[in-house]
């Protein structure tokens, strides 16, 4: 999937070169110094869920979940409402500590940290919300701005980042918006520009599409999908939408009363499903073909990589 | 007509003085209380529930004082700050303290408003309490922040009459010892009106803020 020296990689030092993330972590984690220069590496998981536990009250929403998420793949989480979607991604993307079990991100554990060790891990990741969740009182240059102020970066390297990265998402003319002037699709453009700020090495989405009409879904999809090509992305997808697997993802995993229950390559799965939850899916979305949303807006699905 | 608003003139600037002060010495004080009680609250970013059940007895007890009552509680205070506890210097040691817990609950409230979720967002950023309180919570809910302050600023007019009543000063003082005790009914009247006058105009200015922030957004 990777190879050294990609282009676009180098093409990412260049528009950004200074203090990158990635050469923070080498200093440290010698796993990911040589992350793109033998075959080998390719199979490391960029992130890895362990044994997560997670209870609210009543039960337990999350049930001893272990998944691999491989280096640069785009990897579905989908299930139905309840099944501990969201808690998982809490708990992927540090915004919520487990009751049990460890989260690695890169090789690195992550889970369990605090103060400073803990805002600088999340600074690693990009997290991007159903409901956007932007900062009302900023522009949408101001919203791509925060988390590069949170990470104490100079004000010109801010400037030049926040430019590059709504361009990224194709809002370069839109920067000083207000962002409640902007349409559903733009908003989340801007939230995906804000999760990208900082260079992360994940990045998470909650139901990212959820709210968005089925072209502006599609739009946001490709747009995800082609990030990750160009910025060696790895993808982690919350979802109940099929369509949006279907469309975006390279492995799904189907989640069921806080556990995966199933996992693979998404035509493998969606094809020869094994679990009652993923046959349960797939006989749901052939009883009722106009729900199919993401396909419905016209737009050919993408095709399936297989793993 | 013109005596009156000779007369007028001076407990004028007491009061905006009082109230102005006042305001401030308010706002720093309470705040912070307000920021601390909603990041100590449940599910904030920073829960203490017992710290925090402490600090919510303490604003409540303080709300609930009659001003008056405690104008002449904290005479000594006024004293010991400001070296006389009549004046209208000294008039605002109650008045700050008494606004301190209103404008606590002030800032609490407008900061439960704020949506979860961009805090969220903000948290997956890697932004620090301090940055979320300061550069997310505050800026959203900028709105609330202001009509809320507007609130408090129009209570103190009111607060400051009372203080003016005890020798504190302010058109409340004019309107007693002249209106009331010399029965001047023109300057008693003058003097309601110019406190209406003040409420009305920053009623109005907060309101014209408030909708001009939310007109931006």
């Amino acid at each position: 999937m990777f190879h050294a020296g990609r282009p676009d990689e180098a093409a990412r030092g260049l528009t950004f070169p200074t203090s990158s993330s990635q050469n923070q972590d080498s200093a440290f984690d010698p796993r990911t110094t040589t992350r793109h220069s033998t075959s080998s590496l390719q199979q490391q998981p960029r992130l890895t869920l362990e044994g997560l536990s997670k209870s609210f009250g009543n039960g337990p929403v999350v049930d001893r979940l272990s998944l691999d998420v491989p280096s640069g793949s785009i990897t579905g989480v989908i299930g139905r409402s309840g099944a501990g979607k969201s808690t998982l991604l809490r708990i992927a993307a540090l915004l919520e500590p487990p009751d049990a079990g460890q989260v690695f991100h890169g090789g690195r554990l992550v889970s369990g940290l605090t103060g400073r060790p803990l805002l600088e891990a999340r600074r690693r990741t990009g997290v991007v919300f159903q409901a956007f969740n932007l900062f009302s009182s900023r522009t949408a240059a101001g919203n791509a701005a925060f988390p590069l102020e949170a990470a104490g970066r100079p004000k010109h390297e801010i400037r030049e980042r926040v430019a590059y990265l709504l361009d990224l998402v194709g809002l370069a003319d839109k920067a000083d918006r207000p962002v409640g002037r902007l349409s559903g699709g733009e908003r989340q453009r801007v939230a995906i520009a804000r999760a990208l700020a900082n260079e992360p090495e994940i990045l998470f989405c909650d139901e990212a599409t959820s709210a968005l009409d089925p072209e502006t879904t599609s739009q946001v999809l490709d747009l995800i999908v082609s990030l990750r090509d160009r910025l060696d992305l790895t993808v982690l997808m919350v979802t109940h939408q099929m369509e949006v697997v279907v469309r975006a993802c390279d492995r799904v995993a189907v989640i069921e009363a806080g556990r995966i229950v199933e996992q693979g390559g998404v035509l493998e799965v969606f094809e020869s499903p094994k679990s009652q939850a993923a046959r349960r899916m797939v006989a749901h979305r052939r009883r009722a073909p106009e729900n199919a949303g993401v396909q419905a807006a016209g737009v050919p699905a993408r095709r399936i990589s297989h793993e | 007509m013109n005596e009156i608003l000779r007369l007028l003139a001076r407990p004028l600037g007491e009061t905006l003085f009082m109230v102005l002060i006042s305001t401030v010495a308010a706002t720093i004080m309470g705040a912070p209380l307000g920021l601390a009680l909603h990041f100590m609250g449940p599910g904030g970013l920073a829960e203490r529930p017992t710290l925090r059940r402490v600090l919510d007895r303490i604003v409540n007890t303080f709300r609930s004082f009659p001003f008056v009552i405690l104008m002449i509680l904290l005479f000594p205070l006024s004293r010991a700050l400001v070296g006389t506890s009549i004046g209208t210097l000294a008039a605002v040691v109650p008045l700050s303290i008494a606004a301190a817990p209103f404008v606590a609950r002030v800032v609490e409230t407008a900061l439960a408003e704020v949506d979860r979720g961009v805090v969220d967002a903000a948290l997956a950023s890697g932004a620090s309490r301090a940055r979320i309180a300061l550069a997310v919570l505050i800026p959203e809910a900028l709105p609330s922040l202001i009509s809320g302050l507007t609130l408090t600023v129009i209570n103190l007019i009111g607060y400051s009459a009372m203080a003016g009543a005890i020798g504190g000063g302010g058109l409340g003082d004019l309107a007693v010892r002249y209106g009331y005790q010399r029965f001047r009914t023109d300057v008693m009247i003058a003097s309601v009106l110019a406190i209406l006058v003040l409420v009305e105009g920053i009623q109005a200015t907060g309101g014209i803020i408030v909708r001009r922030i939310r007109r931006m957004r």
